[in-house]
């Protein structure tokens, strides 16, 4: 009886394994591995970073006995295993590479923990050594619930609006993967980076703080395109602290901050992927340790597959009949606004604070002019992404995102200039005073 | 053996043995305790044979083991193989075994692991001493040096 189910708990490299194999003299050999897969009912796949004498010794006799740890009560299983193959290419390599990149990367390990291969068992037996330990409870650990992820699928899938779907993803993370907070990132096309869209579960929104790819799990997910988890953060410094660490003040660093949840223990990054074109990632955090499991994952890349499809529908032609009246409103009050915009990095200030760079930035900057040019608030999206001073970076960039983004980033600001939407396709531009846009060079002072 | 591994193998640092039966099959364990005498080099090994019987069956068969050493904190570690024998435990190795079960709890809990996981890997059943007279004695740290010998006797 095998059952690898029984070993799913065993999955999240928390605590390492242990495999002992036989040399052609006889000779035990005994060696920890840090990650272990399940592949199939019947196989597990180890990673392989550096046990050399371990690879030899399967290359001459195949059996192996494997000790493997439950990351979340601690109960051990005795696992009968035969090699059957190594690869070193291919998707569950791909996944173990990205997976043990970012715990690597935790422990400070980048470099001697780069994955050679992965070796494939096949197994034959497990068993639990006897235990003096308290009996645990009966497994408790949540799992997700198909109906309500069916329910989340349909509310993204559904949406109207790309930002309730996202809603709608954010709704789910907290309510199926029971993540305390969770957060949206768009692809900055044509950067490799990321911009954070809406969040849930953060003391600060976080709209427009970036991610370069590559960098914590965050941007780790985009750029291997796998889901990264880390189970047991515990004392290990957080891997996104790097960028979280920043102190400089918005106006002068013209970065925005990533939130992050105090005493979070688990996280999980899922790359928002629909073909294969990445457009973003989600990403959950939990103060519970091995709060996400392969259950939890596979739920997630469900949620991620619906809102990234979303999310490229964006690109569909937004129906004819858009242009439809506009007027203009004319500001309440006669207070001025200032705003800023720096050209070299599109940067835009806003009575002296500091709003959004980039291409929103420039989105901002065309939406005011336009206003003042021809005296109109409302907006389609299509005259957006088809006016030519925003050299926004091809058709396909996810424009409709960008204004969400934008949008959030101005309400989080409680800034005097607003977007609102109205109706799929076409935004307003809410103004409490009357603006004054001054275009500044990179040789005039930030403020 | 360098001074510096008896120390090191002196500290609590996670034990885990292989051993091999007469068909070849390999076999894992865990030891509660170890004791090294520096003139010999030989490691006093404590382990529970209630929880690894097969470990302790393959070493009377073979006489041969393998032995590895981690730090959790650091992940430094060796692996020492070499002949073995055992014994059944005295009341000086039952100390040995409380000694290293508490100090390993105060090391894993200090990595922020809770003590009821902990409690899976020590038992104090049943405890034999393993003596292991090294042969080989090899870096396992993670990193350019894992695999290398560094000494032994034979």
């Amino acid at each position: 009886m095998t059952d690898p189910s029984r070993l799913d708990a065993c999955f999240e490299g928390v605590i390492p394994s242990v495999i002992a194999t036989t040399g052609p003299d006889g000779e035990p050999n005994i060696s920890y591995l840090s990650h272990v897969t399940r592949v199939d009912d019947d196989h597990i796949a180890l990673s392989n970073q550096f046990f050399g004498k371990t690879a030899a010794n399967l290359r001459g006799n195949p059996c192996a006995t494997i000790l493997m740890v439950d990351g979340r009560t601690g109960a051990q299983f005795r696992v009968e295993a035969l090699f059957v193959r190594s690869e070193t290419q291919g998707p569950l390599f791909a996944h173990m590479d990205a997976q043990l990149t970012a715990s690597s990367a935790q422990l400070g390990m980048s470099n001697t923990m780069k994955l050679k291969g992965i070796d494939i068992f096949r197994i034959l037996s497990i068993s639990a050594p006897p235990t003096q330990a308290p009996v645990a409870p009966a497994d408790t650990a949540p799992v997700p619930s198909l109906p309500a992820l069916a329910a989340a699928v349909t509310a993204i899938d559904t949406a109207s609006e790309i930002s309730t779907a996202c809603e709608a993803l954010l709704d789910a993370s907290l309510a199926v993967l029971d993540a305390d907070a969770a957060m949206i990132l768009m692809c900055d096309h044509p950067r490799d980076a990321l911009i954070a869209v809406l969040s849930r579960g953060y003391d600060a929104g976080g709209a427009g703080a970036e991610v370069p790819f590559g960098v914590g799990v965050i941007g780790l997910a985009a750029s291997t395109r796998q889901v990264i988890r880390i189970g047991d953060i515990g004392r290990v410094r957080r891997l996104n602290a790097a960028i979280d660490a920043q102190t400089e003040p918005e106006a002068r660093s013209r970065r925005i901050p990533l939130p992050g949840l105090g005493g979070a223990l688990s996280h999980m990054a899922v790359p928002l992927i629909t073909g294969q074109n990445l457009v973003g990632v989600m990403f959950v955090e939990s103060r519970s340790r091995l709060a996400f499991g392969i259950q939890h994952e596979a739920a997630a890349a469900i949620l991620a597959r619906a809102l990234a499809t979303a999310m490229r529908g964006d690109d569909l032609p937004v129906p004819a009949a858009v242009p439809g009246p506009t007027r203009s409103r004319p500001p309440l009050t006669d207070r001025v606004i200032r705003v800023r915009h720096y050209t070299y990095d599109d940067s835009v200030f806003i009575d002296d604070a500091y709003v959004i760079k980039g291409v929103a930035g420039r989105i901002l900057v065309f939406l005011i002019e336009t206003c003042l040019e021809q005296s109109r608030d409302a907006f389609t999206n299509r005259e957006i992404r088809l006016a030519s001073s925003l050299r926004l970076p091809g058709y396909r960039d996810n424009l409709e995102t960008r204004l969400i983004l934008l949008r959030r980033r101005l309400e989080e600001r409680a800034a005097p200039i607003r977007l609102e939407p109205i109706g799929r396709g076409r935004i307003r531009l809410v103004l409490e005073g009357r603006p004054e846009l001054i275009t500044a060079g990179p040789g005039e002072d930030t403020i | 053996m360098p001074p510096s591994l008896v120390r090191f193998l002196s500290r609590p640092v996670m034990i885990i043995l292989g051993s091999v039966d007469a068909t070849a099959r390999p076999e894992i364990a865990r030891a509660v305790g170890a004791s090294v005498d520096p003139q010999t080099g030989v490691i006093e090994l404590v382990v529970s044979r209630w929880q690894w019987p097969a470990t302790i069956a393959n070493i009377g068969a073979s006489g041969r083991i393998a032995a590895t050493f981690s730090r959790p904190a650091d992940y430094e570690t060796y692996q020492i193989k070499g002949r073995a024998t055992w014994r059944e435990a005295g009341a000086a190795d039952h100390e040995i075994a409380r000694a290293y079960c508490r100090d390993m709890l105060a090391a894993l809990m200090e990595l922020g692991m809770a003590p009821g996981l902990i409690a899976h890997w020590q038992s104090d059943r049943d405890l034999v001493v393993i003596s292991l007279t090294p042969d080989q004695v090899f870096i396992q740290t993670p990193g350019p040096m894992a695999g290398q010998r560094i000494g032994g006797t034979a």
